[in-house]
């Protein structure tokens, strides 16, 4: 009797979706999955960047530069932790005999008179949360600092992971960075793509002397270089001064779609030829399907899975770009904000006094890191997900 | 095979024409021109004029164009003589601010040396490294070493060439102070300055090996974990083939089987992916010069982005694109070598 009823049950499962076999298969990757949580953590973060930041990341603290990482200086009261205030003593360099001070390089130490409580969601300064929901609550922040005075406030500051040249919370910079950095590869991703995609559909659909003309074309785009060539552009465009920053931002997504579509549109060409003489393909044509449905309906949805995967393993391609650009002063600029122009700090003057005495500037890097490589991560398992026959999971394309 | 590489180089000429075009379109389209740079905000206008005339600058375009591309392509000239058509050095211009040919301010001082032996001994040093590991992969499929490289090259994927070259410089200059005890260990160019033109001895080549080791190493750095997946899967497939299964039924030893049997099968694709390494190579070493401030010819072209020195830049574009398109005629040439199913009549 039980035999017979696990074996019914056994058959009356609901059919799954193939949605669903995908999702089992994704979960069954253990470091996608985490590399998909990092991503939804990041962008959760960076999305509530105004909030989550303690200070306004373009204001600077101009009597508190140079400031090391203050997660190091947390002193623990039970569970609740608390900082000192400040003290800025400037760095000298004994010479020749003389005692000559180090420009640029600071010494901070405590200020064992002030002790102040961390606490969360503290009123701090006002911020505007996604351009539109005003206010002034933070996620966390120092307390009890409303009695002091402004000359005595200046030295009272909690900046997690330190200040830069001017004073600017390193913290409050990454999390703007991210999001512009997070931001605008999907942004390149989707215009080069929805190019590419179009540009190789049409190339392999309607094959024959416009197919030549097309890939002649893409030809041409691939034989130029790359990073040589979006240097080149923004090189150019780095003489137009005053250039409002989302202009800017746009110019960036769009030097960066310049050489994205081309190898892409060479794959999805590929597709549509393999997919051109299928047999549903033809029957749509007996059909009398037009031209477009048979691209929309048929073609389209055959390959969107095998786009997904491929968006998703070239967004650190373009990330990894735009900090390339961006370190070297040709992408995204002030007032905007991103991990690769973080590290721009380290270009030119400067670089060895930064390496020695002000390491903590190149936090940033590691949140490249860490988020290209849990785009890897995901992208991987999404591939290994999407293609149930690509087993070995070892190559990439 | 002769008539596939005559053929390919000769279809290689038009697409050149065409990259010319593209490049000369992009340097005429910018805002401002070399005159602003060299002349500054308060240039007197009959000496702007004057410099404008001297570098050809009020012409139309298209004959700016044909005088450069003239030059570019080696300044044909007919004449009397045998064999009639002459060619010349490739002249890319002038350029005003090094105030010497534009090709020579690109690969002068043995630049392009310096570039080829990076990327070179870099696409060396990566193959050195990664097709054993990825052989021992392959054969110990899932063991603890195979998910550790794997994660490893994961993390060699994501990590970008200058983040490296950063973190390695804040180790030698920050962590470890090599610099600031001993000067032999200084960062940054080819050389110390002090051995510059000394005659060759250990200290030089030690010196030497100090100063470029880490920037191949460095570029070798994310080739390797990717050459390390492509070995272990193409060895991972050989070592499924029946020929394998064969020579194993023969009862040949493990290790007869694996290196010579599977290996030189899996090695073929990767053979033929030499050429288009090549750029990829370029494209690392770009960002490596620049953050090691290495004397290579992509540091003369940053410095040119920089100080808008239009000349170069277009040399620059042009080289790279030229190296671009041999890389993957070299890769199609060793495709068709090692891929006996590909025809090249």
């Amino acid at each position: 009797m039980n035999k017979n009823v696990s074996l019914t049950s056994e058959f009356s499962h609901k059919p799954v979706s193939q949605r669903y076999l995908i999702w089992k298969r994704f979960t069954r990757h253990r470091l996608g999955v985490i590399g998909g949580a990092i991503m939804l953590f990041m962008i959760t973060i960076f999305a509530f960047a105004e909030f989550v930041a303690p200070y306004e990341y373009l204001v600077p603290h101009a009597d508190t530069p140079y400031v090391p990482p203050m997660i190091t200086r947390l002193h623990w009261d039970g569970i609740s932790p608390y900082v000192y205030g400040m003290k800025r003593i400037q760095a000298t360099v004994e010479y020749q005999g003389r005692v000559l001070p180090l420009p640029g390089v600071f010494n901070y130490e405590d200020d064992l008179d002030k002790k102040f409580y961390l606490g969360l969601f503290v009123p701090g300064e006002e911020y505007k949360l996604m351009g539109s929901f005003k206010g002034n609550i933070h996620l966390f922040g120092l307390t009890g600092t409303e009695n002091l005075t402004s000359r005595e406030k200046k030295f009272v500051k909690f900046f997690p992971l330190g200040t830069d040249q001017t004073g600017r919370d390193l913290f409050s910079q990454i999390l703007v960075g991210g999001r512009i950095t997070l931001g605008l590869a999907p942004m390149v991703i989707l215009v080069s793509f929805l190019v590419g995609t179009f540009v190789g559909g049409f190339s392999g659909y309607l094959g024959g002397g416009w197919d030549t003309f097309i890939q002649r074309i893409t030809e041409i785009f691939m034989s130029l270089p790359r990073l040589a060539l979006i240097l080149t552009i923004s090189g150019l465009l780095a003489t137009l001064i005053n250039v409002p920053p989302m202009v800017r931002f746009w110019s960036i997504v769009g030097l960066l779609s310049l050489i994205g579509w081309a190898p892409l549109s060479r794959v999805v060409r590929g597709q549509f030829l393999a997919l051109r003489e299928h047999e549903f393909t033809q029957a749509a044509r007996a059909l009398g399907a037009s031209n477009w449905r048979i691209i929309f309906r048929q073609i389209m949805p055959n390959i969107m899975s095998y786009l997904v995967v491929a968006a998703t393993l070239a967004i650190p391609d373009i990330i990894i770009l735009e900090s390339i650009l961006s370190f070297l002063g040709y992408g995204i600029q002030n007032p905007l904000m991103s991990w690769g122009y973080l590290l721009n700090a380290f270009q030119g003057q400067g670089f060895l006094t930064h390496m020695q005495f002000h390491p903590w500037l190149l936090i940033p890097a590691f949140f490249i890191v860490i988020s290209v490589l849990a785009l890897n991560f995901l992208g991987d398992a999404l591939r290994d997900a999407y293609d149930p026959f690509n087993v070995t999971s070892g190559a990439a394309e | 095979m002769l008539s596939f590489i005559t053929r390919r180089l000769l279809y290689m000429l038009p697409i050149l024409f065409i990259v010319s075009f593209v490049i000369f379109l992009l340097m005429w389209m910018q805002p401002g021109d070399v005159v602003d740079s060299m002349c500054g905000l308060a240039c007197p206008p009959n000496l702007r004029e004057a410099m404008r005339e001297n570098f050809g600058l009020n012409d139309p375009f298209l004959i700016q164009y044909g005088k450069w591309a003239y030059g570019v392509f080696f300044s044909p000239t007919l004449n009397t003589n045998f064999p009639f058509l002459h060619f010349h050095e490739p002249d890319f211009g002038f350029s005003p601010t090094r105030s010497m040919p534009a090709l020579q301010a690109l690969l002068g001082e043995n630049r392009w040396v310096w570039t080829i032996l990076l990327v070179l001994s870099a696409i060396v040093v990566s193959w050195l490294i990664a097709i054993p590991i990825g052989v021992y992969s392959a054969t110990h499929k899932y063991s603890l070493a195979d998910n550790t490289f794997s994660f490893l090259g994961f993390i060699g994927i994501s990590m970008p060439n200058f983040i490296l070259g950063l973190i390695f410089i804040w180790l030698i200059v920050g962590v470890f102070k090599l610099g600031l005890h001993d000067d032999f260990f200084a960062i940054g160019g080819i050389l110390n300055t002090e051995y510059v033109g000394e005659p060759l001895s250990w200290e030089v080549v030690l010196n030497f090996l100090w100063h470029f080791g880490p920037p191949v190493l460095i570029l070798a750095g994310a080739s390797t974990a990717i050459v390390i997946r492509y070995m272990r899967s193409n060895m991972l497939d050989v070592l499924e083939m029946a020929y394998v299964k064969t020579a194993r039924a023969k009862g040949l030893k493990e290790r007869i089987v694996v290196y010579k049997h599977a290996l030189r099968n899996a090695i073929n694709p990767l053979v033929s992916m030499l050429g288009f390494w090549i750029p990829v190579m370029m494209e690392g070493a770009l960002v490596i010069a620049i953050v090691f401030n290495l004397p290579q010819l992509e540091t003369a072209f940053f410095q040119a982005i920089i100080t808008r020195d239009n000349m170069i830049v277009m040399s620059g574009l042009f080289v790279f694109s030229l190296i671009l398109m041999f890389g993957n005629l070299i890769s199609d040439i060793l495709l068709a070598m090692t891929d006996p199913k590909i025809r090249y009549e």
